[in-house]
């Protein structure tokens, strides 16, 4: 039906109560206002039932979400139905053989194979005459490609140019891989340092002891290319005895103490830069007798500074450990250079304490949840509400509440916002619940399921068609006690909603698939046949 | 134009399409309730659902283009 202009005038004078030529105008002031403001660029919002806005020339309109939701009234407390379950149980049907949901194609007919089954089946003529009507073979929505697995990378590359290789044994963590893993180990190690003590020692023993092993190996490349520098093959021996290296390195300085010392100087320069600069010019200022050996071993250590910058540029742990290793000694060697020492950061100390904070905020956190779960401390959203049962706190519905079958009510469900609230998670509970039976006992040679007949409760785990969602009870029984007269199985449930208070969903028939109550709805009469939905009943 | 005017135009358009008809305002355009049967579809974790049916508005403007 279509309610033009005119119409629309005539049910503004009867619902407002005004004049018509009042209600003309207003309608007519308020078409002006609409257009100026979309002229503008701007949308104009009508309370309650939406938005208007342009889009060049065109007008568009968003409905209000209460108006929204109140046309939808009659599917108030719908829940998505999972398929996979009904599968499931259809498979158990030895004549059906439907694919699984992973190989069917959602573009198709869901319904399409309902067809062919009804005509392999051995069932009655009409099912194969009839086509299904429904929309159901509108396009699924996939929203699967949303979860395509996704090719985790690196959030920035840290080769630092010096080329990608993908040898595995760089992503492992270890002194060979140099990159933001080392960060994480050192913070994991600060995090819990005060935590672990002696443990965090040991395992920065081992962690040198491999570092120095990769250093075996770059020295050992130095050593072969500047043969005869006995001087590094010496060092790289001593640090071969990981445990003895200072003794050996001791030894070694004593018998060159100056040269020993440029080397250390020189290797481990980044904290200790200026106190080698010192060291340098007391050295050079000692004797120019040691010069020649300092351009030896500074040969020599620039040799090795071919390889350190690309610790230092990638601030490697080994680097560090480097340096760390460097002070050192260089703190063995130099009682002086003590004071310069770098000393340990507060922060492992202070770290603990912010964990033992961050855990007690939890557990305070996770106490007040409790207690609120529980219900001993109130706390809205957290609490339980107490359950309402629908059949005894119902109120009346108002009177203007419409009927699906009787459009002549005018239905105001703003005014039914006094009802129980209730969550729409009760509906499922309650509409067992709240079933009606007939009262009639099952006859002995009646199937469980089916569309005419007595309702089963053993078939209460099936679907139903629903044809009705009805504002009072007294109209739901009407229905019921009319359509069990002419033989159908009539199931009368009720919604609690939260918006429109109780609804009475009068259904036809208990079938133990969705397929079958899809069937068994396209030979529904023509009043039902255009709109009904099927739901389950559990 | 009063703010009850409003309430009431809106509330005689909501019960107008709750009750399948089209309502034509002049000079701005029809609303028109328009019906989406039960589909199926498919979630993002895989599960097909059958969701509920639906009613929607459908507002065609008077002037077009």
């Amino acid at each position: 039906m279509h309610i033009d202009h005119s119409k629309l005038v005539e049910l503004l004078v009867e619902t407002s109560g005004l004049e018509k030529k009042k209600v003309e105008s207003q309608l007519k002031e308020l078409l002006d206002e609409i257009k100026a403001v979309i002229e503008e660029g701007d949308a104009y919002e009508v309370g309650g039932l939406g938005v208007f806005s342009g889009i060049g020339n065109n007008v568009i309109f968003i409905p209000a979400d209460d108006l929204s939701t109140e046309i939808n009234y009659k599917y108030a407390g719908m829940e998505p139905i999972e398929m996979d379950d009904a599968i499931s149980r259809e498979e158990k049907t030895p004549q059906e053989s439907e694919p699984s949901p992973s190989e069917t194609d959602l573009d198709e007919d869901p319904f399409a194979g309902l067809l062919d089954d009804v005509a392999d089946a051995d069932e009655p003529g009409p099912h194969t005459s009839f086509e299904l009507d429904m929309d159901l073979d509108e396009e699924t929505e996939d929203h699967a490609s949303d979860d395509e697995p996704r090719k985790e990378e690196a959030p920035f590359d840290l080769d630092d140019g010096k080329g990608s290789e993908t040898d595995p044994q760089e992503e492992k963590p270890g002194p060979d891989k140099w990159g933001i893993d080392t960060y994480k180990d050192d913070t994991a190690e600060n995090m819990f340092s005060g935590l672990l003590g002696k443990q965090e020692e040991s395992q920065q023993t081992e962690k040198e002891s491999v570092k120095e092993d990769h250093f075996n190996a770059l020295f050992e490349q130095e050593g072969e290319e500047g043969a005869g520098d006995s001087l590094l093959s010496e060092f790289t021996e001593a640090e071969d005895d990981s445990d003895d290296t200072e003794e050996a390195l001791r030894a070694e300085l004593e018998a060159r103490p100056d040269a020993e010392d440029e080397d250390d100087e020189e290797d481990f320069n980044d904290p200790f830069e200026t106190l080698a600069a010192e060291n340098n010019e007391d050295d050079e200022d000692d004797s120019f007798a040691d010069d020649a050996k300092l351009t030896s071993s500074q040969g020599k250590v620039e040799e090795e500074e071919e390889v350190i910058p690309v610790i230092k540029n990638l601030s490697s742990e080994g680097a560090k450990k480097k340096r760390k290793q460097g002070a050192e000694k260089a703190k063995a060697f130099e009682p002086k250079k003590d004071k310069t020492k770098v000393k340990t950061p507060p922060e492992p100390k202070s770290q603990p304490v912010m964990l033992w904070v961050l855990l007690i905020i939890l557990i305070l956190g996770g106490g007040t949840y409790a207690l609120g779960y529980f219900g001993i401390v109130n706390i809205p959203g957290v609490t339980p509400q107490p359950q309402m049962a629908s059949t005894n706190t119902q109120t009346t519905p108002p009177a203007t509440q419409a009927e699906e079958t009787t459009p002549q009510e005018q239905q105001t469900p703003q005014s039914q916002e006094d009802t129980p609230v209730e969550e729409p998670a009760q509906v499922q509970e309650q509409e067992p619940a709240s079933q009606v039976s007939t009262g009639g006992s099952v006859p002995a040679n009646q199937p469980a399921y089916g569309m005419t007949g007595v309702p089963v409760s053993a078939a209460n785990d099936g679907y139903t068609i629903v044809i009705y969602s009805l504002s009072r009870e007294s109209s739901a029984e009407s229905r019921r006690n009319e359509l069990s007269e002419e033989g159908y199985r009539v199931l009368v449930t009720t919604v609690p909603s939260q918006q429109y208070g109780t609804l009475w969903r009068v259904s036809l028939g208990q079938f133990r698939t969705m397929r079958d109550a899809a069937l068994a709805a396209e030979e529904l009469e023509s009043p039902f046949f255009e709109n009904y939905f099927i739901t389950k009943i559990q | 134009m009063t703010n009850e005017f409003l309430e009431t135009l809106g509330i005689v358009i909501r019960d107008q399409i709750i009750m399948k008809n089209s309502v034509e305002i002049k000079g701005l355009g029809t609303f028109k309730p328009v019906h989406h049967n039960q589909k199926q579809e498919k979630r993002s974790d895989g599960t097909n659902v059958m969701m509920p049916p639906k009613d929607t508005i459908e507002f065609t403007a008077e002037n077009k283009g």
